[in-house]
């Protein structure tokens, strides 16, 4: 009887233990997310104030008069527009031109046999992990020697293919058993067919997958377009944040300008989460 | 069907991959060492400089600063965002409720570009004692600082920023290593009454080891790049203070026109990312005779 009381109290105390525990952990989970998401409601709520200024103060994360007036200057006072057809059109255009380029190559490595694949292979590898950057200079002077600055071009056919890319839907091809390939061939179907038909179609996930992580990085991108581009017309959405020059209420429209820079990455994240979290898993660990 | 697997035609299926390495990625390389022997200031003609670029590399002292810099920013970002991020994972690995929305809140500021970053930051940053930094601070109970305006502080501030704005991708890189490991090394520990804490030790870390090589690798490469937070937020100042070595190289090349002298120090920056990426393999596999 008086173990039986007994275990039951220590049974209760290891629950009220593990309890307290959940407890301290999701405040601790909450505490973090603050920290990562506080920045964005900063951002957004500042963008919704029509006096923000960096004088505003105290700050309160729900604008006491929200109105959308920096808005309207950043339409007014800069080429906004222009931006954000820019960098929908080139962040697009990368997209399906990597997908389809490296999804080619891809076929090719994990199912062609040609004179010299694995040298290619290997060479292709080899500069995988060297950063573009080293090369930032003489690459602006080749697409300046084109005369690509300040064109599409210059944002785009660079970027058109990919090593990463290649390399992550080879190895997603490598997967796909040779029997569908087979059954195809002696359907009478050639090799081109064999891409569209079997390939392809099986491999959509790792399609999702890269064509999620292009557009991010391509959005995103910084350095790169900040350098082949100089006329404001040209420049896409982040450049022309960075370099923006504003008349009257800087502050606020530079908020605006943020907002509406983060939204589309927001949103796609949003929808495409499962994507980005598995190309960065493939690219990561099994890279 | 060996007739189709073999052949020329697969060149077709490779050569968009081929020829864009070809002209733009192996061809730059090949001028990148052409031109750090060359001044060459985009308006005159190409000169033959010899060794002069390199030898005002030796003697450059903002180079010097920029070089400190990055190095001091490196150690100041890897080390520190691998333990917080794997600090995250560790968090978010939990079998509880909400997990997943957890994690993609954590995931937030790396899907977002560093221009949007950098002007949310600043507004933290704001050398006034009201500033959001300097505001929660102070309930601290740490005084007022001026962040980006003070030489000591500018480069740390951020580096904090780099860490907070990164960490959810490294989170994501130790989670997929941490469900790797087999629920049967933690079982087999607890039978022999290991703790949480030596069950992290003698299981977790050793099991992590691939993870920790490709996390700190890939942000000893990334640290090296650093440039968007100096442009953006503090101009490579106070007097240089947040100088990186690709910020040195974009002011040489598109603000001076120096394309020679920026391309040696680009060829130097490489030598450099090099260097570290083998100096972190050595240390790795010499690390593996500890646990």
């Amino acid at each position: 009887m008086t173990t039986a009381t007994s275990a039951k109290q220590h049974d209760s105390g290891i629950r009220l233990r593990a309890g307290l525990r959940t407890v301290l952990v999701y405040l601790l989970l909450l505490v973090i997310a603050g920290a990562t998401v506080g920045p964005f409601l900063v951002m957004v709520s500042a963008s919704l104030r029509p006096n923000f200024s960096y004088m505003t103060f105290p700050i309160s994360l729900i604008p006491p008069d929200p109105g959308v007036d920096n808005y309207i200057r950043l339409f007014n006072q800069t080429a906004i527009g222009r931006w954000i057809f820019n960098s929908v059109f080139v962040a697009t255009s990368v997209t399906l031109l990597q997908v389809t380029t490296c999804s080619l190559a891809g076929y090719a490595f994990s199912r062609g046999e040609f004179p010299g694949r694995d040298l290619i292979f290997w060479v292709f590898m080899g500069t995988l992990m060297v950063p573009s950057t080293v090369t930032i200079v003489p690459l602006f002077l080749i697409l300046s020697r084109l005369g690509w600055v300040d064109t599409y071009a210059a944002l785009i056919v660079p970027a058109a293919t990919s090593i990463f890319g290649t390399f992550l839907l080879r190895q997603f091809f490598l997967t796909i058993p040779r029997d569908y390939d087979q059954a195809a061939l002696i359907d009478g179907a050639n090799l081109l067919q064999i891409y569209r038909m079997v390939v392809l179609p099986l491999a959509k996930p790792a399609l999702a997958t890269l064509a999620t992580l292009t557009f991010l990085g391509e959005w995103n991108a910084f350095l790169y377009p900040l350098i082949v581009t100089t006329k404001s017309t040209m420049r896409i959405l982040t450049v022309g944040l960075a370099t923006m020059v504003v008349q009257e209420g800087g502050a606020g429209v530079q908020m605006a300008g943020a907002t509406l820079t983060f939204m589309p990455t927001f949103l796609i994240f949003l929808f495409m989460q499962r994507y980005v979290v598995q190309g960065i898993t493939l690219s990561g660990v099994k890279g | 069907m060996g007739r189709l697997r073999r052949g020329w035609r697969w060149y077709f299926f490779i050569a968009p991959n081929v020829l864009t390495f070809l002209g733009f990625t192996l061809f730059s390389w090949i001028f990148l060492i052409y031109l750090s022997f060359h001044d060459w200031n985009l308006l005159g003609a190409r000169q033959f400089a010899g060794l002069s670029n390199y030898e005002r590399m030796v003697s450059d002292p903002i180079l010097r600063r920029a070089l400190v810099n990055t190095l001091q920013y490196a150690i100041m970002f890897v080390i520190p965002s691998a333990a917080v991020s794997l600090g995250l994972a560790t968090l978010v690995n939990q079998k509880m409720r909400g997990m997943y929305l957890f994690r993609a809140l954590y995931y937030l500021p790396v899907v977002t570009s560093i221009a949007v970053l950098a002007i949310i930051w600043k507004f933290i940053l704001l050398p006034r004692p009201d500033g959001i930094a300097n505001y929660l601070l102070q309930q601290l109970g740490v005084g007022p600082r001026e962040w980006l305006l003070d030489i000591r502080l500018a480069l740390p501030s951020i580096t904090v920023m780099q860490i907070w704005s990164t960490m959810g991708y490294y989170m994501v890189l130790w989670l997929a290593g941490l469900q790797g490991i087999p629920e049967e090394m933690y079982e087999a520990a607890r039978i022999d009454g290991a703790s949480r804490g030596q069950m992290f030790r003698f299981v977790t870390v050793p099991m992590l080891k691939p993870t920790t090589i490709f996390i700190t690798l890939i942000a000893g490469i990334g640290a090296f790049q650093m440039f968007g937070p100096p442009y953006m937020l503090t101009g490579g100042g106070p007097v240089h203070a947040t100088t990186t070595m690709v910020y040195y190289i974009w002011q040489q090349a598109f603000n001076r026109y120096r394309m020679g002298y920026a391309s040696s120090i680009s060829l130097l920056l490489f030598v450099l990312i090099l260097i570290a990426s083998l100096i972190q393999r050595k240390y790795m596999r010499w690390s593996e005779t500890i646990f």
